[in-house]
This record gives C-alpha cells, sequence and structure tokens, in this order.
C-alpha cells in the first residue's frame, strides 16, 4: 500500500514535470487553427489574419468570404472569431498580454481614442477617399490620420413582423405615438404579444434607447460637446422626457423584459411569437438563419405625435476594422481590406453574404441582397429620414450605466425625472 | 423506540427529498439537453419528446471538446502535480528546519490566501509577458502553483506536524540524504493529506475561469470553461446549443466524483480533520 | 580541524537543501503573487486605462473615489457585505443539519453525502449559467404548473430577488463543502462520550448542543473561514448569474473591480479597489479567527 501511494505521487510528479516541460514548449509553436492542410506546393509562408469582431450575425458568412479570399490568395489564412458577450474585456486582456488580434473591431468617435496607440495609419489606403462623410468622421484620428476600415452602416427602428401587422390588420406603419398605440392594442385583438424588449441586458437600452434622445437634440454634436463641458444636461430635458415616456411604455406592452435577454428577443422576433420589437436591419442573417420565410421590416420608433419628427431611423456606421500597428501581416491584411471594400468579388460578399450596407460612395448593395430589413434602411437614407448614432461619443462605460439607468427607470426604481438625473450623475461620473 | 423510529423516517424522507431538491438543476440540464429549442423553451419541465442527438454533436464541435478537454487535463495534472510538490517541500523544510526566512515565507503564503484574484489579474499577465510565458500552457500551470499553494501548505503543514520526529533522527543516522529522505519517506507518510490536496486543488483548476481567461489567449488553447464563456458569448439562450455543452463540460468531473466518491469525500474530510 | 570541515560541509549541504526545498516555491510564489500584487501597489496610483503607453500618476485621487462614493465601490461593498452574512450564516446551518443528519447510520448514507457535494464539483461559471436558466424559465414553469406565483416571479428583474438568486446558488455550491468538513469533525468524536452522555439521561438534541457542538468547533472555525472568504470573493457565479444586474445592483466586490477594469478602462481605479478589497477581506476574516479562537480557548 505505501509503495503503491508512492509510485503514484511519484509518478504525479514525473507527469507534471514533463506535461510543464511539454506545455511550455509545445503551447508555444501551436497554429492558430486556420484552414486544414496546406497546399502542398506553396513555397510562400503561410501567413494567417486573425480578425476578432464583434458581430455574431456575420460569423458564418465572413468566414465564408474569408475561405474565398484563401482561394485566390492560398498563403494568406485567417482565424476569425467573433465575439459578443465579453468582447472589450478579451480585447484588452489580450492586449495586455502582448496578443493584440491583428484585425479588430473599434467603434470609432471614444473608443478610437482608446486604441489610437495601437493601431495602423491606414490614411494612404486607396479606399479611404470612398468613405461616406460620417464614416470618415468617426474614425479619423486627433491627428487627422484614418485608422479603421468601416464595416457597415446600421441602423434601427422597430423590427416588425409584416404578417403578423397584416394579421391584425394595421394598413400603415404608425409614426406617431397615438398611431403606435392604436397598432399595439390591434395586435393584442388579433392574439399576438405586440412588443417584446431585451432588458436583461443593457446593451441596447444603454446604446439605442439613450441615443435617441440625443440624436433628437436639435444639435446633437454641441449637445454631446456641452455635457462634456458641463454646459449641457440631461435634467429638465423635454426630449429626453418623452423618450423616457416611450421607454416605459414599450417595457409595459412587453412580458418579462427585465428577464429577457438579447437572443430571447431575437428569437421571439423570428419566431412569430412577437410583433415589433427594438432592433436593427443587423439581425438580417439572424433571421434568415432561424425563419426564412419571415417577413420583417423596419420602422420608426415614435416618441410624440409629431409624424414628421418621428418617421426617421437612426443610423450610423457601428464598427471599424482596425490593423494593429504591430502586427505581422498588416501588408496582408491591407490587401484583404482592398479587396474586400474595391473589388467586385470582395464587394459581392460585402453586401451578398454578410448583408451590409457599404459605407462608401462608390458601392451600395442591392435590395435583393440585404434582405428586407437593409432595404427599408436605405430607402429612409436616400429619402433622408435619419437621425445619427450618437453611442461611440459616450465616455467609456457610460453606456453600461445608461443601461442600468433604463432598467431603472423600467423597474419603477426611480421616476422620469429621477431618470434623467441618473444618466446626468453616470455621464459626470465616468466622464472625468 | 417507535418514535426513534418515525422521527428517523421522517428525517430520511427529508433528506432524500432534499437531495433530490438538490440534484434536480442538473437533471433539469441534461434532460433539456436533448430538446429543440422551441421545447425547452416552451415547456422546460416537459420530458423530451424526442431525443435529438444533433444538439450533442452540434456542441461537440462548437465546443471543440477534444482539444479543449485535453487542454483542461493538461493544465489541471500540471498545475496540481507542480502544487502538490512545491506546497510538500515547503511546508516540510519549514516545520523541520525552521529558519526566520521560512517563517517570514510561510506567513505570507498564508496571507496570500486571501488576495482576490481580480487584484493581480492584469499585473499577472504583464508579468508573464515578460517572461515569455504568457499564452502558454506552462505559464499557466506556474500561476495556478504561485496561487495554490497557499492553500495546500496550509493542509499539508498539520500533515506534517503528526510526522514522528524518529524520522530525522534515522535519516541523520544513516546519512542518507535530505532529499531520499523526503522522496522515499516522508512523502508516502502524507500521501492521504497529499491525497485531499490533489483532490480539492484538481477540481479548483479544472473548474477555473479567470486565470484561463487571461492567460491563454489563443484559442487553441482553450479550456473548458473558456470554452462554454465563449460558447455563450456567442449563443446565449440558444439553450439547444448552450445545454449539451454544459453537460459535456460536467461530464469528466461528475463521472470521476461518481466513481471515486467515497474516496474523494474522504479525501476532503482528511483534510478538514488535518487543516 | 575535521570537525570544523565536516561543519562547513554539513553547512553548506543545509544550505543547499533550503535552496532546494524552498526555492522553487519561492521563486514562483514571488513571480506570481508578490510582484503582481506589488505592481498593483503601483498602478494603483496612476489613472492608467490599461492600454495606453504612458501612465500619469494621480496621487491618492483612486482612493478618494473610492471612499468618497464616487467610483461604486462601496455599493458593491454593501451588497458584498449583505450578501456574505445572508450566506455564510446558511451555508454553515445548512451544512451542519446535514452533517447532524448524516452522520445518524441512515441507508444510502454516502449516497447522500455525496449528492450534497456534487455542486461543489462544478464550475462556478456553469453553475451560474444552469441556473441562470432555472430563474428565468425553469422556475417561472414550477410556479405555472403549481399555482404557485411567488415562483414564477421575474427572479433576475428585481433586486430583492436577484440577490436572493444569488444566495440560493452560492448556499446549493457550498453547504457541500461545510457538511463534509463538519462531517470529519463529528465522526472524529469519540463514541464513548456520546454513551455517556446518553447514560447521563441527555437528549439527542441536548447531546447535540451541548456535548458535540463544542467538540467541533475548531471545524466550525475552518468552515467559517472557508465561507467567509469564498462568499466575499465571489465572482464566477455573479457573472455567469445575473452579470450584476438588474442594473447593477447585484455587482459583487470582485465584479466591480472587473468591470472597472475592462469596460470602464479605469485600471489604475481597479488596483486600488483591488487592494482595498485586500485589506478588507483580511480584516475581517482576522476578526472571525479571532473570535473562533478564543471561542476554543473557552472550550477547551
Amino acid at each position: 500500500m505505501k509503495r503503491n501511494r508512492k509510485m503514484e505521487t511519484v509518478a504525479c510528479v514525473g507527469l507534471g514535470m514533463s506535461l510543464l516541460l511539454t506545455a511550455c514548449g509545445g503551447a508555444n509553436d501551436s497554429e492558430p487553427g486556420g484552414a486544414a492542410g496546406s497546399p502542398a506546393g506553396s513555397s510562400a509562408a503561410v501567413k494567417t489574419i486573425h480578425i476578432y469582431q464583434n458581430k455574431i450575425e456575420i460569423d458564418e458568412a465572413l468566414k465564408k468570404t474569408a475561405e474565398a479570399y484563401t482561394a485566390l490568395h492560398p498563403n494568406v489564412r485567417f482565424q476569425i472569431d467573433s465575439i459578443s458577450d465579453n468582447f472589450s474585456t478579451g480585447l484588452k486582456t489580450k492586449q495586455t498580454a502582448g496578443e493584440l488580434p491583428d484585425v479588430f473591431t473599434v467603434l470609432g468617435n471614444q473608443d478610437l481614442k482608446l486604441w489610437q496607440s495601437q493601431l495602423e495609419d491606414l490614411s494612404d489606403q486607396p479606399w479611404t477617399g470612398d468613405m461616406i462623410d460620417i464614416a470618415r468622421q468617426g474614425i479619423t484620428g486627433d491627428d487627422g490620420k484614418i485608422y479603421g476600415l468601416p464595416v457597415s452602416i446600421e441602423g434601427y427602428g422597430y423590427v416588425y413582423n409584416k404578417q403578423l401587422f397584416e394579421k391584425a390588420g394595421i394598413a400603415e406603419v404608425p409614426v406617431t405615438l397615438s398611431n403606435l398605440k392604436a397598432a399595439v392594442e390591434k395586435l393584442k385583438a388579433s392574439g399576438t404579444q405586440p412588443l417584446i424588449g431585451a432588458y436583461m441586458d443593457w446593451y441596447q437600452a444603454g446604446n439605442f434607447l439613450v441615443n435617441m434622445g440625443i440624436a433628437r437634440q436639435p444639435d446633437p454634436q454641441a449637445f454631446i460637446k456641452g455635457l462634456y463641458d458641463g454646459s449641457a444636461t440631461f435634467v429638465g430635458n423635454e426630449i429626453f422626457k418623452e423618450v423616457a415616456e416611450f421607454i416605459k411604455y414599450d417595457y409595459s406592452q412587453g412580458e418579462n423584459g427585465l428577464s429577457t435577454s438579447f437572443n430571447m428577443q431575437t428569437s421571439a422576433l423570428s419566431g412569430g411569437t412577437v410583433a415589433m420589437t427594438l432592433g436593427g436591419n443587423w439581425l438580417q442573417p439572424t433571421f434568415d438563419g432561424a425563419n426564412p420565410e419571415l417577413e420583417a421590416g423596419l420602422m420608426p420608433l415614435p416618441i410624440n405625435d409629431n409624424a414628421e419628427e418621428n418617421d426617421k431611423l437612426y443610423m450610423g456606421v457601428t464598427g471599424y476594422w482596425a490593423i494593429s500597428k504591430n502586427s505581422e501581416v498588416k501588408q496582408e491584411a491591407k490587401d484583404f481590406f482592398n479587396w474586400l471594400v474595391t473589388t467586385p468579388e470582395g464587394q459581392a460578399h460585402v453586401t451578398k453574404d454578410m448583408k451590409m450596407i457599404p459605407a462608401f460612395n462608390s458601392f451600395s448593395a442591392a435590395d435583393e441582397d440585404i434582405g428586407d430589413l437593409g432595404s427599408d434602411l436605405s430607402r429612409y437614407v436616400k429619402e433622408g429620414k435619419v437621425y445619427g448614432s450618437f453611442n461611440s461619443y459616450y465616455p467609456d462605460g457610460v453606456a453600461q450605466a445608461f443601461g442600468e439607468a433604463v432598467q431603472k427607470l423600467v423597474a419603477g426604481k426611480v421616476d422620469t425625472d429621477g431618470f434623467l438625473q441618473e444618466l446626468q450623475n453616470e455621464w459626470s461620473r465616468l466622464a472625468n | 423506540m417507535k418514535n426513534g423510529r418515525l422521527s428517523k423516517a421522517i428525517g430520511f424522507v427529508l433528506v432524500l427529498a432534499l437531495a433530490l431538491l438538490f440534484i434536480a438543476p442538473l437533471g433539469v440540464l441534461i434532460m433539456n439537453s436533448f430538446k429543440p429549442l422551441n421545447e425547452i423553451m416552451g415547456d422546460p419541465l416537459a420530458w423530451p419528446t424526442e431525443w435529438k442527438l444533433g444538439n450533442y454533436s452540434n456542441a461537440w464541435t462548437l465546443l471543440d471538446i477534444p482539444n479543449v478537454v485535453k487542454n483542461t487535463a493538461i493544465l489541471s495534472f500540471g498545475a496540481v502535480a507542480l502544487i502538490v510538490l512545491l506546497a510538500s517541500m515547503t511546508a516540510y523544510w519549514s516545520e523541520r528546519h525552521p529558519t526566520p526566512v521560512s517563517r517570514i515565507f510561510g506567513q505570507l503564503i498564508l496571507l496570500s490566501i486571501l488576495i482576490p484574484f481580480a487584484t493581480i489579474m492584469l499585473p499577472l499577465v504583464q508579468v508573464m509577458r515578460f517572461l515569455h510565458l504568457n499564452n502558454t500552457l506552462g505559464g499557466a500551470i506556474l500561476a495556478y502553483a504561485g496561487i495554490g499553494l497557499a492553500f495546500a501548505y496550509f493542509l499539508i503543514r498539520s500533515g506534517v506536524k503528526s510526522l514522528p520526529y524518529e524520522l530525522e533522527e534515522a535519516a541523520q543516522i544513516d546519512g542518507s540524504g535530505q532529499i531520499r529522505l523526503f522522496f522515499q519517506i516522508v512523502l508516502p507518510l502524507l500521501a492521504p493529506t497529499l491525497f485531499s490536496v490533489f483532490i480539492m486543488d484538481m477540481f479548483w483548476v479544472w473548474n477555473d475561469f479567470l486565470i484561463p481567461m487571461i492567460l491563454l489567449n489563443n484559442e487553441s488553447l482553450s479550456t473548458i470553461q473558456l470554452a462554454v464563456n465563449r460558447l455563450f458569448g456567442m449563443y446565449s439562450s440558444r439553450w439547444d446549443v448552450a445545454m449539451p455543452a454544459l453537460t459535456m463540460s460536467m461530464l469528466p468531473i461528475i463521472i470521476i466524483f461518481v466513481l471515486l466518491q467515497r474516496k474523494i469525500v474522504g479525501g476532503v474530510m482528511a483534510g478538514a480533520i488535518k487543516g | 580541524m575535521r570537525d570544523k570541515r565536516l561543519r562547513k560541509t554539513q553547512k553548506a549541504r543545509l544550505l543547499g537543501s533550503h535552496l532546494l526545498f524552498l526555492g522553487p516555491s519561492m521563486l514562483i510564489f514571488l513571480t506570481v503573487v508578490a510582484i503582481p500584487f506589488a505592481i498593483s501597489l503601483l498602478y494603483s496610483f496612476t489613472d492608467w486605462n490599461g492600454i495606453a503607453n504612458e501612465i500619469r500618476f494621480v496621487g491618492l485621487d483612486n482612493f478618494r473615489d473610492i471612499f468618497s462614493g464616487k467610483a461604486r465601490f462601496l455599493d458593491a461593498l454593501w451588497f458584498t457585505l449583505k450578501m456574505t452574512f445572508a450566506s455564510v450564516f446558511l451555508i454553515n446551518l445548512l451544512g451542519l443539519l446535514l452533517a447532524v443528519a448524516l452522520t445518524t447510520r441512515l441507508p444510502w448514507q454516502n449516497g447522500f453525502r455525496a449528492a450534497y457535494y456534487l455542486p461543489q464539483t462544478m464550475g462556478g461559471l456553469i453553475l451560474g449559467f444552469i441556473w441562470q436558466f432555472i430563474f428565468v424559465s425553469g422556475l417561472p414553469a414550477v410556479g405555472d404548473k403549481l399555482h404557485l406565483n411567488w415562483l414564477s416571479q421575474q427572479w433576475l428583474g428585481t433586486e430583492n430577488s436577484a440577490f436572493l438568486a444569488l444566495v440560493i446558488v452560492n448556499v446549493w455550491q457550498n453547504a457541500g463543502y461545510v457538511m463534509v468538513i463538519l462531517i470529519a469533525g463529528l465522526a472524529g468524536i469519540s463514541s464513548e462520550l456520546i454513551e455517556s452522555a446518553k447514560v447521563e439521561g441527555s437528549s439527542p438534541l441536548h447531546t447535540l448542543l451541548r456535548v458535540k457542538l463544542p467538540l467541533i468547533v475548531p471545524f466550525i472555525a475552518v468552515a467559517l473561514f472557508w465561507t467567509l472568504s469564498s462568499s466575499l470573493k465571489m465572482f464566477e457565479i455573479n457573472l455567469a448569474l445575473t452579470k450584476g444586474g438588474p442594473y447593477g445592483s447585484t455587482t459583487s466586490m470582485a465584479l466591480n473591480i472587473y468591470n472597472d477594469a475592462f469596460a470602464n478602462n479605469k485600471y489604475g481605479l481597479a488596483t486600488a479597489e483591488g487592494l482595498v478589497f485586500f485589506v478588507i477581506i483580511l480584516a475581517v476574516t482576522s476578526v472571525q479567527m479571532y473570535l473562533t479562537k478564543r471561542k476554543e480557548e473557552q472550550l477547551a
């Protein structure tokens, strides 16, 4: 018995030591997974571009696009990670570990300020002149240089189920609050749950709902500047009061909003159990995958009875792909970007596969390619009926704080005035 | 006597009910992991109408199970072996040949039990990076060794205290080196305590999340916990994917536990006695 | 002459052995624990955001923010203390009851012990996710079937129920551990003592309270120590179950530090919070150890 135990321990120790050594040595040269099987006769070294991006909806399409690129350039492979939860945490730990991915998502504006020191200057790239204005604004650093490739134009409003609207006898999309309430009643009468709100996560509430208030200010940029220098405030702002009331209404017509997460919300809509929910054109790939029969559309978020003011969607460039300036595959990454947005094949992948609306002047997406949500958004953009999206200007951490303030509002912990005070407090706290 | 019997019966029923309640969450998980998504959301408590094994193969691929289990195993066995070795060496030597240095070191080690990981998280990454050990399983093993030293030292030290002094004298007379003494005599005598430490630290490392998250950035080095977390980042509320994933990640531990439960619980108890 | 040389080589040997036995662990401990701790001390005086290449010293600003309530630290502290207090009490109570029940020679005793210990064997993150499903979908389904409205509430949607949910999961995970520790203690009580108590006419309850409990105080002390420090440090269950919600009301200190470091890019603040956190844990557990030591001495 004694001998056995001793052997056990020695064996354990021996095993441990050898594992330690192999792990130290072995793991260092483990190649991050890419396409299997290297081309036999290739003499060029294989380069792998590590892309770490936060649009999980395009994960499959992006991988397919990457494979197409590799077919054209066999010595370039890709490792693609699409993460939504803990995206920035993962990114920061990678940064501290010195393992910043070659290509990663930067949100622009405030996020750009955070990462600028680590990014490659892309001002000399062929596509920079072609960006639409708001795209350029967001990714131009304080030194005037361009630091990223705009991924797509995205917009949001209410995503709604056309078939359920028809069933309830709603002929026109409501653009006033009263019409919205009437539509909600019709939906309920036809046996459909009208709304669902994903209030369990702070993300949508903090980024999109609160943005509604900022975007509808007479001069949003001035307002934001004012918030930063202390001359503007949320407290007492009439527009924000309307937004608050709207949010409360939206929550009240859904069920268990505070226990509903983003994916639950999406599946409820794609599954046809709910008629409307806050969402944007980025959901198209998800819907196509879950329920191709679904006929969905984007409609405005009316917060009062002024039809003209309400009949708009909120639009912005919500992400840029930046290249780490210490990346060993900088040139390959730049080439990939060029291919993606300046060649017909690349552009086709962007619009047809990833269903994104390009943030460039020279090419656009055909309606049939990007689906119902995208085409609704394009229409609104063409007609100039859009508000901007300003969450990329928030101080770090404010989106989460705002989201939590919204949660307090809908839970009844604060009233509308208290909500505005919360927004102000959190901004001041985190903007220092 | 009858009263005694009755109260025992009641006690038994209560214990049984509570035990079932304790295992219920796991049962619910496993049961639901076989259902398609709409059934899971529709009626979480219903028995599956069809057994969708596809859920499992899907999760298997998404989680990259073979690789991930391999990584976790290497990490766990390596780390725990190292911890046991280092802690027993330290505990034994500090007890038998105390010096001011070893006394202070011992105190520092015990103090470190209280350091929350969040405090040293990022500096640890920086140190590892400096040593070029970040993103390696070896680096993570060293990290576990440093952090797990405290608890193991604590347990083993009391075990050492109960070793007979005659050993020492026998060795001195014999002229055998300290090393031989340690490996051939002391360690085997400490075996029960070492086993407790082994068991408890295995559970700790196997189930740990934060250290792999900050030290193992390369996806091919992911551990089970990391893979599950990443899956939830992408597929949260896709319970038809998440549940098989959770079940498979729990399975190795549960199987081992069920097979060895007597020994394991005994080991933990022994550890408690010594502690 | 020979003696001196012998002593010299013996001394050298001893020194060599010191290095061998203590060296590696000291080195690793230094590298992995001590140095990072010292580094975090340095960072706590800066406003580093975790990424930029320049670091700015801001003196005691971070600490001032912590104690003035500007950082969310005090809220997290209050929540953590509340949760720890509730958890430690319940975990130890349940653990004690289970330990007592499972040392009375019930049938299937080992099976029960295993069942109660099982949650301990699983990772906090996984537990959190499982229970998230249970609280969001499982319990409401049960509540609907049994018409018990309180089961069907939005558990994770209100402050108090989310708090309760965390405590429940914490107890579920850790009661088994306390149970095992206390079983070890109870099993070690000599049967003669129990017999003599019985002979003196003591009822089972009386025996438990007056005889058994005092004898296992050292074990209770260990259980208290571990449950106290682990509840104070709770992170993974928190992250997986509530993510700190609703509206940040269930954010433990560990989660708060994590958020400040990674979500708010205030790494300097986060390390300062980490240090204060450490001091608090040190203080609380020291008090607990002192009190239980005194109790041990009283009963000895």
